[in-house]
């Protein structure tokens, strides 16, 4: 048995029995990790006021390789993302990326440049005041492309050319689009999408929150990224949280 | 079989089902029910059959109940216009434990939770709304002080607040408790939640 420190991220949590809980964290060292804070809910607890899903925290725990579920022993909160707690918009997209993360990362591999994008994700979450649904969108792009699936969204897959001014047809299983001459069939991408998704693979984080898309652009870039990573990520399931942002939080 | 009765091992693992209660707890309570009275385990049973058959939900409010409408909700003395949301019946016992609140309650069935798959449709939103259109002078949002609580509350006021006035618990320090024990959210929600003296 090791004892291991390391940043993590719950990522969702259950109850276990009267006063403890279950929790799956993502750690910056050792991937997808669940853990048993024994006594977590009791009020005494050491663990109170941390255990709730999104919080960021630096944790230490005995790590048995012949078991699933480890023990917890000591958490030091790191960030709880004060501002994204009582927030409908703001939690329901932080769940959505930890949802999406808990469905798309299999196993226990370090993956740091993961932890760093969910927990910048969190952080923006939690700071930033504008379009934030931009937040996962940037999440999203980023993230299949450390899995090694980053989309082509500059040229058609078939014959190259260039398919900033008309668009393209997405074929999500080939990793890009195919222009109008190579026969594209399928759900078409218009060049204003183009732009938000080019924009989105190459500006920073905080910056994502700027863009303003309309209405049938947030249609298409949903649609999308959701078509994407069911093509791609094995056993990907529909994003729940995402579904109850669409539906009440999405008109304001 | 680990036990010399089968009658006594389906006991045991009856108990065992229990929340909260280990396997020698469920030995225990077995071989107490073994050595007491025939009449004391008969009206054990009869409680349990009782709950079963006789206690369901208030048809205003859904607490607990044996009537159609619960003594809460049918008191005259309470102020039928403030409404207190809760998640759960055991939340409402625990207001009602204070024996300060004066008004009435609502129980929801649950907290808004994607990742659990409990969305509006599964929780009594729309009875809630109801009541609040048939009037209402406040709505006290009293879900638990979790993600999925706090997003509840956060969801609740946004769909009344036009219709009635919409106030939320307080959180903060325990009553005999110290800050320096405090973890850092419930100091800072403390700290916002201040009031003045």
């Amino acid at each position: 048995m090791a004892i291991l420190n390391t940043e993590a991220i719950i990522l969702k949590g259950w109850k276990l029995r009267e006063t403890s809980k279950i929790l799956q964290l993502y750690t910056r060292d050792y991937g997808k990790v669940r853990v048993v804070a024994k006594g977590g809910r009791d009020p005494k607890s050491p663990f109170k006021g941390c255990l709730e899903p999104m919080t960021h925290l630096n944790i230490i725990y005995y790590d048995k390789r012949t078991r699933d579920l480890q023990l917890l022993s000591k958490v030091d909160l790191i960030d709880p993302h004060y501002h994204i707690i009582g927030d409908m918009p703001r939690t329901t997209l932080g769940l959505a990326v930890a949802e999406l993360t808990d469905k798309a990362v299999a196993g226990e591999e370090s993956f740091p440049e993961v932890f760093d994008l969910l927990s910048g994700t969190l952080s923006a979450l939690d700071r930033m005041d504008d379009f934030l649904e931009a937040y996962i969108w940037y999440f999203q792009t980023h993230f299949i492309g450390l899995m090694g699936y980053k989309p082509i969204w500059d040229s058609c897959l078939h014959c190259g050319t260039s398919l900033g001014l008309e668009g393209g047809a997405f074929h999500p299983e080939s990793g890009g689009l195919i222009c109008r001459n190579c026969g594209g069939g399928g759900l078409w991408v218009s060049s204003d999408t183009l732009e938000i998704l080019f924009f989105l693979q190459r500006c920073n984080q905080d910056e994502a929150g700027s863009l303003k898309p309309g209405k049938a652009q947030k249609f298409e870039i949903r649609k999308l990224f959701d078509l994407y990573f069911r093509a791609h990520i094995e056993h990907m399931k529909r994003i729940e949280s995402l579904r109850l942002y669409y539906s009440l939080c999405d008109a304001e | 079989m680990k036990y010399s009765s089968k009658s006594l091992e389906r006991l045991i693992e009856a108990f065992n089902r229990l929340p909260g209660i280990g396997t020698k707890s469920a030995q225990r309570m077995a071989l107490y029910l073994l050595e007491t009275s025939r009449d004391e385990c008969e009206n054990l049973a009869k409680a349990i059959i009782d709950l079963k058959d006789m206690v369901g939900h208030c048809s205003r409010c859904f607490n607990l109940t044996e009537d159609d409408i619960c003594d809460i909700c049918s008191d005259v003395r309470r102020n039928q216009k403030l409404i207190c949301v809760v998640e759960e019946p055991k939340d409402l016992l625990a207001i009602e434990r204070t024996g300060v609140y004066r008004g009435v309650f609502h129980v929801l069935g649950g907290a808004l939770s994607p990742l659990e798959g409990v969305g509006e449709s599964n929780l009594r939103i729309r009875e809630l709304m109801l009541r609040i259109d048939s009037g209402a002078d406040e709505l006290i949002l009293a879900t638990n002080p979790t993600v999925e609580g706090e997003m509840t509350a956060a969801h609740l006021a946004k769909l009344s607040k036009d219709k009635v006035k919409v106030t939320r618990i307080a959180r903060g320090i325990p009553y005999g408790g110290a800050l320096e024990f405090n973890d850092a959210v419930t100091v800072a929600k403390a700290m916002e939640g201040r009031i003045d003296l």
